[in-house]
């Protein structure tokens, strides 16, 4: 484990937020350099951005503020504590940064849809965040036997006040969000948008991630919180369900059949 | 440019994508040449509406202005600025490669949008944004992990705790820590101190005073006795009004000694789970050196 990447007098780098940065910055340069090439970069999508970056920071503390909820009360804590030192997820940065994208553009007057501009830059900035999660946090899954499982130090487990399997190998589920990021990132580079309405290709993957979580969640690690499920499980049900049900309507409106075009004048005499 | 394939494209463009709209104009029988042309034509910015080669010369002023700004801004509010001498320098020097750091990384974003090409409109946000956002995130994280240093006070020092129970709980271990002088006190937070029925245990201890007169003084002093298995409960032991606490007269920011008594348990999270001893108060002593 590397919590802290570095200490510089009284200054502590530390790994997760480090790489969260980096992640980040890797993002949006290519979200910026997307809508560049695609010659559809207009002012307002800065504005869109820091809504998209705000209601991801605030969306990723408050998806998880019910599992503390009860701890705030009994310490006397004001309700504001959840989003400054609540635990963080990245199914509500998701969530609240796809919210905060629709409320802004519909204030702004931004009819274009450029949901597919994010779908590359999400991966990217989730496969480098999550390095930074397998190097500084545990438990780093259930217990395993298969050959991959991970084992940590006794003295970094001892640092974490919750992690039941860190005496033996564990699943790196990480790792394993890691390579699906990476290979979703892969794909979407050299593919381009894979459904012709624009928009579509963030939510195919949105939902790809929101299964392929789902099922990761069985050996993350995470406490169970309700009905054999983890929190973000829990919150997996609704987000996938809303998608599932874009998808179905999609489907049924016939919407990725595309108008014809007019034929193309033939030739006088031809 | 063909302007059934420009028709065509302008009515579908917010809906579908390009490459969507390129195939269907394809399978309609329209050449590769006159599609990429129309689009080329659809595309193409007004030239007297884009930024210019002059935005880089605007831009590096602002770039260069807007750190500095916020490198000045930190070592006044931080406190850096007249503690330069007392450790201040290293971390104003730190803070300046931070920001000189990621002021090329917003260089960087901008340029791969290559703005000149742009509206001046959308030109201007970009430059303006994201080197403000970079700066501000630099600026603002240093800011918080400094803290409030004081005008020429030092920073704060690691050093050894040391906590001593009385019975029942019986405990005398000590562990690294941190003081942390504040303007009208200081803060001791330690790590781990030792280990307390298996569980870790910490301190953490804020006092407030007028600088003379040690016996107008107040106090919040916590210690936690960490879980690390789910069936354990986490205990914390607070300041309240039975507590008594005295401090060590000669006691400063980085050395010194406190007594004290009747610490409270704080409510327990789970009433039905069997009362044991971490359930009474407790007396002790906790001890701090640092620097």
């Amino acid at each position: 484990m590397v919590v802290v990447l570095a200490r510089i007098g009284p200054v502590t780098v530390y790994t997760h937020d480090l790489f969260t940065l980096l992640g980040f910055a890797a993002g949006l340069a290519l979200y910026y350099r997307a809508l560049r090439r695609d010659r559809v970069l207009d002012s307002r999508i800065v504005l869109i951005s820091l809504a998209a970056l705000l209601g991801g920071a605030v969306g990723a503390r408050l998806i998880t503020s019910w599992e503390i909820l009860d701890d705030i009360n009994q310490a006397g804590l004001p309700l504001t504590y959840v989003l400054t030192h609540g635990p963080r997820s990245i199914l509500g940065g998701l969530a609240g940064g796809y919210l905060a994208i629709v409320l802004s553009k519909r204030a702004l007057g931004y009819t274009l849809s450029t949901g597919d501009y994010y779908a590359a830059a999400i991966p990217l900035a989730l496969a480098i965040g999550r390095v930074g999660c397998f190097l500084s946090e545990l438990p780093l899954g259930t217990p395993t036997s298969l050959p991959w499982g991970i084992t940590v130090a006794p003295e970094a487990a001892a640092a974490f006040a919750y992690c039941p399997g860190c005496d033996g190998p564990m699943h790196p589920s990480m790792l394993y969000e890691v390579g699906f990021h990476a290979l979703a990132f892969g794909i979407l580079v050299w593919r381009g948008p894979m459904l012709p309405v624009r928009g579509d290709t963030l939510k195919l993957y949105l939902l790809a991630y929101g299964v392929f979580r789902f099922l990761v969640e069985f050996v993350r690690g995470n406490q169970v919180q309700a009905f054999g499920l983890t929190g973000p499980q829990l919150v997996l049900i609704p987000l996938t369900s809303l998608l599932i049900a874009h998808f179905a309507r999609r489907l049924l409106t016939h919407a990725y059949r595309l108008p014809m075009p007019d034929r193309p004048a033939t030739a006088p005499g031809g | 440019m063909d302007m059934r394939i420009a028709d065509y494209i302008r009515d579908n463009r917010s809906r579908y994508t390009r490459q969507a709209l390129t195939d269907q104009l394809l399978a309609a029988g329209y050449s590769r040449e006159a599609i990429d042309a129309t689009w080329a034509v659809l595309d193409t910015p007004d030239r007297d509406a884009t930024a210019g080669p002059s935005f880089w010369g605007r831009f590096w002023l602002f770039l260069i202005g807007v750190n500095v700004v916020v490198f000045l801004g930190v070592l006044l509010l931080s406190g850096m600025l007249t503690a330069l001498a007392g450790g201040g320098a290293i971390l104003a020097i730190i803070l300046a490669v931070a920001l000189a750091t990621f002021a090329l990384v917003a260089w960087g974003v901008v340029a791969l949008t290559r703005p000149a090409t742009l509206s001046r409109r959308t030109a201007l946000a970009i430059g303006a944004v994201v080197p403000l956002f970079f700066a501000l995130l630099v600026g603002g994280t240093c800011y918080a992990l400094v803290g409030g240093l004081g005008v020429g006070g030092p920073t704060q020092k690691p050093g050894t705790i040391r906590l001593t129970l009385e019975a029942p709980l019986s405990f005398d271990a000590s562990g690294s820590g941190n003081c942390v002088p504040q303007p009208d006190g200081f803060s001791i937070y330690s790590g781990e101190v030792g280990r307390l029925d298996g569980r870790p245990v910490t301190v953490s201890l804020d006092v407030a005073r007028a600088p003379e007169a040690v016996e107008s003084l107040s106090s919040n002093l916590i210690i936690y006795l960490l879980s690390e298995t789910p069936d354990q409960q986490e205990v914390s032991y607070t300041s309240s009004q039975a507590t008594e606490v005295t401090l060590d007269p000669n006691a400063t920011a980085f050395a010194g000694s406190l007594t004290f008594t009747d610490l409270a348990p704080a409510e327990r999270l789970d009433p039905s789970s069997a009362p044991d001893s971490a359930d009474q108060p407790i007396s002790g002593t906790l001890t701090w050196k640092c620097g």
